[in-house]
């Protein structure tokens, strides 16, 4: 875990290239995923091993059955005390008090006892183990069996979904709009959409961020959005109508007939920067139908129209991970049951001594269990 | 409104600056005066009336932003502080936290612009930012006060390797005291810490289309995550103790504010919000 660590550290600050191809910032980036690999297997051998006899602890009833063979004698610690009777309620007191599950039995002149607590616990690593097994075996599944895919349209546009995603899968784009808060501001992105397969059982749904939507075991998810603008340019060089599509917030240079502007989408039109060789010339705000003039022409902004981005997305995988996180949720707060601790005790009332053999992985817990017990004078 | 934040603030800054000198002042003179309690409790009552402002500012729970979520933590650490002076009758940790949320609070308050309100991007706008915040509230406020706890361990363990009889080896509670309690913070704070990765994960399947995107913000994340299940291990199953499981508590504090502030400034990524 530690190297993982080191590793993952290492990842986060090489400097990585848009669409890197150096091996060695290639390999500083595999190697936590490859660890994480090795985690998972050594984990999943660790607890295939152990779980079993685990198990068999956790489930099993506390007995006092065949208690003279299942322990040595010489393993318990004996103490002296004055009289069994008051200490057999002192005893019975502490395990009830303490929330311990215990046993009594009687025979003769001894009187025996065996009592557990936080049994759950010993189950705890075992069950993180799997949860985080699982957890990578999913991701593993999804990135072999998973794909991944963009598409684009217009309201009123189809387009098809990648194939690697799904086949024959057609989305056509009913609306897309912006959605906003009481205080106007964005509140999400949506897009209304039909999905097919072959055109056949055409589904409508809706998806925004936040809110993907699953057809068939693809999931659409709200990505990005931007516009159409038309517009005409006319220049010295004759007249051309153009359609120039932008991403919303991302202000694109564009060129038409020698001439260089960016337009961007604003409230009740565009705004429109024109530029002469590399320097600004003007800044406008038009609305459809207006036109804006520079020194060698003009541009008449005809129109805007939005158009969605999906992520198309279909993971087996995904269900898997998802399972994963939950074991490893519910599992990492059973650790707070406290570690197992069993304590067995025996009284002989002839020779007014007390046994007392506490098992615990923790020396703390065993001590003060020790002391506890054996605070009665 | 705005105004009155930075009040707040300025307030609680004043609070939290005169609990740490009246704790250091405990620790030397040797005075139990619980003064410093309460003025920690004032400041605590400032800060959470900073967040009810925030709130109302912004028209939503105030954790959009670093600055929001940097109070919201500082909260955090005050809080989870409070718990255990009552709980382990122990206020020199004070000693160590409150200068902590001092500093903490100055950098709010000095570095980032408290009246500026933007409007939480969509993203943002889900429940699961609540659930993955104020996980994350619990777990980085119980590392900050196991943080406090193991550097006072690792001075106090110096100061007796060296030989030292001064007043602060004694005021200092007892080692297997502060080791045991730091052991006893992070063990609840883990499964906090889990939660931090979990539900962002599951949101971010949600929000983006991808549980995992190995963001620095995520991969810092699992480091501080496997820093402490590191220290939980060796604690559990090897039995270390003392200044080499100290030492590696201080080093998840470090990962813990790499992943808040670090990050933030130094690796940009799908989280550059906070």
């Amino acid at each position: 875990m530690a190297i993982i660590a080191v590793a993952s550290i290492l990842s986060t600050l090489v400097p990585v290239a848009p669409n890197e191809t150096r091996i060695f910032v290639k390999a500083v980036l595999a190697l936590p995923k490859i660890l994480m690999l090795f985690l998972c297997i050594n984990l999943l051998f660790c607890t295939t091993r152990r779980l079993p006899g685990v198990l068999r602890k956790v489930t099993q009833d506390i007995s006092l059955e065949n208690e003279e063979d299942s322990f040595q004698k010489n393993s318990y610690d004996t103490f002296k005390i004055k009289d069994a009777v008051s200490h057999e309620n002192f005893i019975e007191n502490y395990f009830k008090e303490n929330k311990y599950k215990f046993k009594k039995k009687s025979s003769g002149e001894s009187i025996q006892f065996i009592a557990q607590k936080g049994k759950l616990s010993l189950i705890a690593p075992h069950l993180l183990h799997v949860g985080l097994a699982i957890v990578l075996i999913g991701a593993v599944f999804g990135s072999y069996f998973g794909a991944e895919g963009r598409l684009s349209a217009g309201v009123g546009e189809t387009a098809k979904v990648p194939v690697e995603v799904a086949e024959n899968m057609v989305v056509k784009v009913n609306d897309f709009k912006t959605i906003y808060d009481e205080h106007n501001n964005i509140d999400n992105w949506q897009s209304d959409l039909t999905v097919s397969v072959d055109g056949k059982e055409p589904v409508q749904g809706v998806t925004k961020v936040n809110h993907p939507f699953k057809y068939k075991g693809v999931v659409f998810y709200q990505s990005a959005y931007g516009y159409f603008h038309t517009v005409s340019v006319e220049t010295g060089m004759g007249e051309v109508e153009r359609t120039i599509r932008n991403r919303a917030m991302d202000k694109m240079l564009s060129s038409v007939l020698g001439q260089f502007f960016v337009i961007d989408k604003a409230k009740d039109g565009v705004n429109v920067i024109l530029f002469e060789t590399h320097d600004k010339y003007k800044s406008i705000h038009i609305k459809k139908g207006e036109t804006v003039e520079f020194p060698n022409g003009k541009l008449k902004y005809l129109g805007t129209e939005p158009y969605t981005v999906l992520t198309v997305k279909r993971d087996p995988g995904t269900s898997i991970v998802m399972l994963g996180f939950l074991i490893m949720s519910l599992t990492s707060f059973l650790f707070w049951i406290g570690r197992y601790r069993e304590v067995r005790v025996t009284l002989d009332r002839a020779k007014k001594s007390m046994m007392l053999k506490v098992s615990s992985k923790s020396k703390a817990i065993k001590e003060e269990i020790i002391e506890e017990l054996t605070s009665k004078k | 409104m705005a105004n009155l934040l930075v009040n707040l603030l300025i307030a609680t800054l004043v609070g939290y600056f005169t609990a740490s000198l009246l704790y250091i002042a405990n620790l030397f003179t040797g005075n139990r005066s619980r003064v410093a309690t309460y003025v920690t409790i004032i400041g605590f009552l400032l800060n959470t009336a900073s967040l009810v402002v925030r709130s109302l500012l912004t028209g939503t729970l105030p954790l959009g932003n670093m600055f929001e979520f940097g109070l919201f933590f500082l909260w955090g650490i005050v809080l989870i502080y409070i718990i255990i002076e009552f709980k382990y009758k122990m206020n020199t940790v004070g000693v160590f936290v409150l200068p902590m949320a001092t500093i903490f609070i100055m950098w709010l308050t000095f570095s980032q612009d408290p009246t500026r309100i933007s409007p939480m991007m969509p993203a943002l706008r889900s429940y699961w930012l609540h659930i993955h915040v104020f996980t994350a509230v619990i777990a980085y406020g119980a590392f900050a006060v196991s943080f406090a706890l193991a550097l006072m361990y690792l001075i106090k363990d110096q100061l007796i390797l060296m030989g030292s009889k001064s007043k602060l080896v004694k005021s200092l509670p007892e080692l297997k005291v502060l080791e045991e309690l730091t052991y006893k913070i992070i063990f609840f704070a883990m499964p906090f810490l889990t939660l931090v990765l979990v539900t962002g994960a599951v949101w971010a399947e949600y929000a983006w289309g991808k549980y995992w995107s190995w963001d620095p913000k995520e991969t810092w994340a699992l480091i501080t995550w496997f820093i402490y299940a590191v220290y939980l291990h060796i604690r559990l199953m090897m039995g270390w103790k003392g200044r080499k499981s100290m030492i590696l508590a201080v080093v998840g504090f470090i990962a813990v504010i790499f992943t808040f502030v670090g990050v933030t400034y130094l690796l940009p990524g799908l989280h550059s919000y906070a």
